[in-house]
């Protein structure tokens, strides 16, 4: 009988628990600690069951609620705030732990501390290019000019990154919470331009390169000039539309077209494809334009003295 | 005209008044109450004001082991509940004869 008797009280102290699961487990336990007492006492009265006498478990636990009142309220509403909060640190922390357990050193927090000192070295840089840019009569972003004044450049950099390792050691042991804070300002502040300085340079290397390199529409990577006879013809030189001189073909290209490439099949330090790199090897062959007198091409000698030099214009059809 | 909602009203004072003599746990204390003719106060009702006169500082508890059942969780009144007590029972006797006035004049039946 008692065994019966608690369990309808453990089924019904379970179900007033679930109607205030919303609530902070201190502050639940604290409404639910009389209630076992309680309901032992209301089971060992008298007859009929406790949701007859005592009404549903969620009357209950509403009940509990309103007569704890408002307080109540404002503290849930509380918790609630910290819980968002807690639960925002714990993630942190877990994805701290597992993203260190990815770099193999322990938390990736502790990773991010080894790099304090490379990032004072890189913002000393920055710092630098940033004053040099701001008296220099020429910007050069973050590169290192390539006249005389290279050596004041080199100067001031080393000085700037001095200072910003000086000052990380020292600001790394500030714990005032504002200082903290106008330190990270500070360091977002210099990481931005650098992220800036960064997107100039690029510019630069884009606006600069189009007058060395010419990108054939057609997707040639060599141009091979002959004369009319069908003779190979060097010493020439090509000039784009603008009067840029052309330079078809990369590196790589030079390299795979080379005799000695061509020789043992292996990528060497040979002469490159025209026009930037030498002619290929073996030259292919071309037959004379009608009409023109054929003289025997020297399909395999360089033509020596005397050859003849072309300058052709080329207007790409872009 | 809904007793329970008189009832939120006073039920501090109710408690502290029936804890004056004899301490009690909380089904004591919902029995003295009904006794007493307050018949329709809810039991989680009663246990919430205790908890809350506790921590109010107008109460103290104290555990007696039982050997039938759960222990048995004491309430007291103290110095400052007998204070509190005293201060609610002026109010409410104020509120009281006021309200008695009001009727009185209006010459309703009781």
């Amino acid at each position: 009988m008692s065994a019966i008797v608690s369990s309808e009280a453990e089924g019904y102290l379970g179900r007033v628990r679930a109607a205030l699961a919303d609530l902070p487990p201190v502050a639940r336990e604290e409404l639910l600690e009389d209630l076992a007492q309680h309901l032992a006492e209301v089971s060992a009265e008298g007859e009929g069951s406790l949701a007859d006498r005592l009404g549903s478990p969620e009357a209950y636990a509403a009940e509990l609620r309103a007569v704890a009142g408002i307080a109540a309220g404002g503290r849930r509403v509380a918790w609630e705030a910290t819980e968002v909060v807690r639960r925002g640190r714990a993630g942190l922390r877990a994805a701290d732990l597992r993203l260190g357990r990815l770099l193999g050193c322990g938390r990736a927090s502790d990773f991010g501390r080894l790099l304090h000192p490379g990032w004072w070295v890189l913002r000393g840089y920055v710092l630098a290019a940033i004053l040099l840019n701001a008296f220099a009569a020429q910007s050069t972003g973050l590169l290192p000019p390539n006249s005389e004044s290279f050596w004041v450049w080199l100067a001031v950099v080393v000085a700037c990154v001095v200072v910003s390792v000086r000052f990380g050691v020292v600001s790394t042991g500030w714990r005032r919470p504002e200082a903290r804070l106008v330190v990270a300002g500070a360091n977002a502040g210099l990481a931005v331009l650098l992220v800036f300085g960064m997107f100039t340079f690029a510019d630069r290397t884009m606006f600069t390169e189009p007058t060395h390199a010419y990108e054939d529409p057609y997707g040639n990577t060599a141009v091979f000039p002959y004369d009319e006879q069908g003779r190979p013809l060097t010493g020439v030189r090509l000039l784009d539309q603008n009067g840029v001189e052309l330079r078809i073909g990369g590196a790589q290209e030079c390299v795979y077209a080379s005799p000695r490439y061509a020789e043992d099949g292996w990528p060497g330090s040979g002469p490159l494809a025209h026009p930037l790199c030498d002619r290929p090897h073996p030259l292919p062959t071309l037959a004379p334009l009608p009409g023109v007198s054929a003289s025997p091409p020297p399909a395999t000698t360089e033509p020596t003295g005397g050859s003849p030099t072309a300058t052709l214009t080329v207007a790409p059809t872009r | 005209m809904d007793t329970t909602q008189l009832l939120k009203g006073v039920l501090d004072l109710a408690v502290l008044a029936v804890l004056r003599h004899e301490d009690g746990y909380g089904y004591d204390i919902l029995r003295r109450l009904r006794t007493a003719g307050l018949a329709e106060i809810g039991d989680a009702s009663v246990y919430g004001t205790l908890r809350r006169l506790f921590q109010a500082g107008y109460l103290t508890t104290y555990v007696v082991p039982s050997e039938e059942g759960p222990h048995r969780k004491y309430y007291a009144i103290n110095a400052a509940g007998r204070d509190q007590l005293g201060r609610s029972a002026k109010v409410w006797r104020a509120f009281a004869s006021t309200m008695d006035e009001l009727l009185g004049d209006e010459g309703v039946a009781a």
